[in-house]
């Protein structure tokens, strides 16, 4: 085995920029996805804050007057899916939303002077008609007064759908560091033909040739994969502290370890597949 | 050692390369296998260290029938015989002794099994002095000393040389020679593929002649 890992030192070293582009694009592609996870993070935040609301949110039109209100009150109420409608006031949303934020009130800088915050019928469905909340929210869409319209399922299919294009823009992502890696491999295993055709006249076994470009491989992944990681990390950090200064917002935050130890599996897992995928055709013994 | 019987390789069209060749090599002896260029020498031995695969015939070397021999086995019959090449196939970014220790690491030799006979080695072929020099910084009579230490470090059974002086000077060719008669005097059987005949001639050795892929006479 130490033989083994001494080649495939050996190789990294003589990988040259072959081997470095291999690493720089499997960075590019971790930090894509990774930023991907990290969106995916914050709309899970806020989808939890969603889902201890009630049910439908109806956001109202700034400038309504009373009587436009209570109209738009009396349609909601008049739908037998609906058990109440309770109105809050802009005052009543800033309230709250200053109570949420409570331990970083840098976010709510210049909030209290403008409140930008709606006001909304927050609006409880009957559960026996749960399957048809998204109908009931069209309706409500459609009333004079109405800005727009919420609900938990809502969410959870914008969160549903961003899930299914982080797995597509992930797959293909990760489909195209296997390419580069394939060829770096390749590219590798052409250069050093010589070598291996002297390495399997003299007794080499299959493993021993195979292995450490194998590992070459895995180490090309894992290591372009921290990389990326590390990157996104300071530029987070960067853009935190920017957004602090300048914006008073900074929303993201980091991957969870159980995220990162993924992430690097991911990248050593695409190293391995780019190694092995040309050895079987390049290297018969 | 070596046993050929009726062995016939045909590439495409029905081209035979050897055709019907009977040879026999026993433990010990010190062979050429004499012809032009051309004439299929190189493909015998390829034959023998099973890089081709005849398409008639039977090959048994050092005790492996090499029609029985399965790809996992393969690696541990090549580790009985050396190999020597015309050009040499040194590798250009290791030294002398790197190149030469090369053949043992591969076969996961322990580190002061490797220092011992690569040294043992060095020395038999005089070239202890250019250890630490790379092959493009030797003469060609230094390099292709090099590849038959690295044939020999292993103790093979059997040392398969194609036209291991093709690139040398007569004076050259004839030291190269020498070397293989010593090892020979150790007991490694020699098995040499050559055009030159005017080199063979100052041995007194067995002859083999082949000719458009047919054994003429031996």
């Amino acid at each position: 085995m130490a033989h083994i890992w001494g080649e495939t030192v050996s190789n990294i070293k003589r990988s040259g920029l072959v081997g470095l582009l291999s690493i720089i694009i499997v960075a590019l592609t971790t930090m894509v996805f990774s930023i991907l996870l990290v969106i995916t993070n914050y709309i899970y935040t806020e989808l939890d804050v969603l889902k201890e609301s009630p049910f439908i949110v109806v956001f109202l039109n700034d400038g309504l007057d009373r009587i436009a209100r209570e109209n738009i009150q009396k349609k909601i109420e008049s739908l037998p899916q609906v058990n109440s409608a309770r109105y809050v006031s802009k005052e009543e949303a800033l309230r709250r939303t200053i109570k949420i934020f409570a331990d970083r009130k840098e976010i709510l800088g210049g909030l209290e002077e403008i409140n930008p915050l709606p006001s909304s019928f927050e609006v409880e469905i009957n559960p026996q008609f749960l399957d048809s909340v998204k109908e009931v929210a069209e309706i409500f869409k459609g009333l004079p007064g109405v800005e727009d319209v919420q609900y938990a399922a809502e969410a959870s299919m914008f969160v549903k759908s961003m899930e299914a294009i982080i797995i597509i823009i992930g797959s293909v992502l990760g489909l195209a560091s296997i390419i580069i890696i394939c060829f770096s491999i390749m590219l590798t295993a052409y250069v050093r033909r010589d070598e291996i055709r002297i390495m399997r006249l003299i007794g080499s076994t299959g493993s021993f040739i195979r292995l450490p470009l194998l590992l070459e491989g895995m180490v090309q992944g894992m290591t372009g994969s921290a990389l990326g990681l590390l990157i996104l990390y300071g530029l987070l950090n960067a853009y935190g502290t920017f957004n602090l200064l300048i914006m008073n917002i900074s929303p993201f935050s980091f991957l969870t370890l159980k995220q990162i130890i993924m992430v690097v599996g991911l990248g050593t897992f695409i190293g391995f597949i780019g190694g092995a995928i040309p050895l079987r055709r390049l290297i018969k013994i | 050692m070596i046993q050929m019987y009726h062995v016939s390789m045909r590439y495409k069209k029905n081209i035979d390369a050897i055709h019907d060749v009977n040879l026999s090599v026993k433990k010990g002896e010190f062979v050429f296998l004499v012809g032009p260029s051309g004439a299929g020498k190189t493909t015998v031995l390829k034959l023998l260290y099973r890089e081709l695969v005849p398409s008639e015939g039977q090959i048994a070397v050092a005790g492996y029938d090499l029609s029985k021999l399965k790809g996992k086995q393969l690696p541990y019959f090549r580790r009985k015989l050396g190999i020597v090449f015309q050009d040499f196939k040194l590798l250009s970014n290791r030294t002398v002794e790197q190149n030469i220790a090369f053949s043992m690491r591969v076969v996961g030799a322990k580190r002061s099994h490797v220092r011992r006979n690569v040294a043992r080695v060095l020395e038999w072929t005089n070239l202890t002095h250019r250890k630490d020099a790379l092959p493009e910084d030797i003469s060609g009579g230094e390099q292709q000393r090099t590849a038959i230490a690295r044939a020999m470090v292993n103790d093979p059974l059997l040392i398969l040389a194609d036209e291991p002086t093709g690139n040398l000077d007569a004076e050259l060719s004839l030291e190269i020679m020498r070397l293989f008669e010593r090892f020979n005097l150790r007991g490694t059987t020699i098995l040499i593929a050559t055009h030159n005949y005017n080199l063979v001639k100052q041995f007194n050795k067995r002859i083999i002649w082949i000719d458009h892929g047919r054994i003429v006479e031996t």
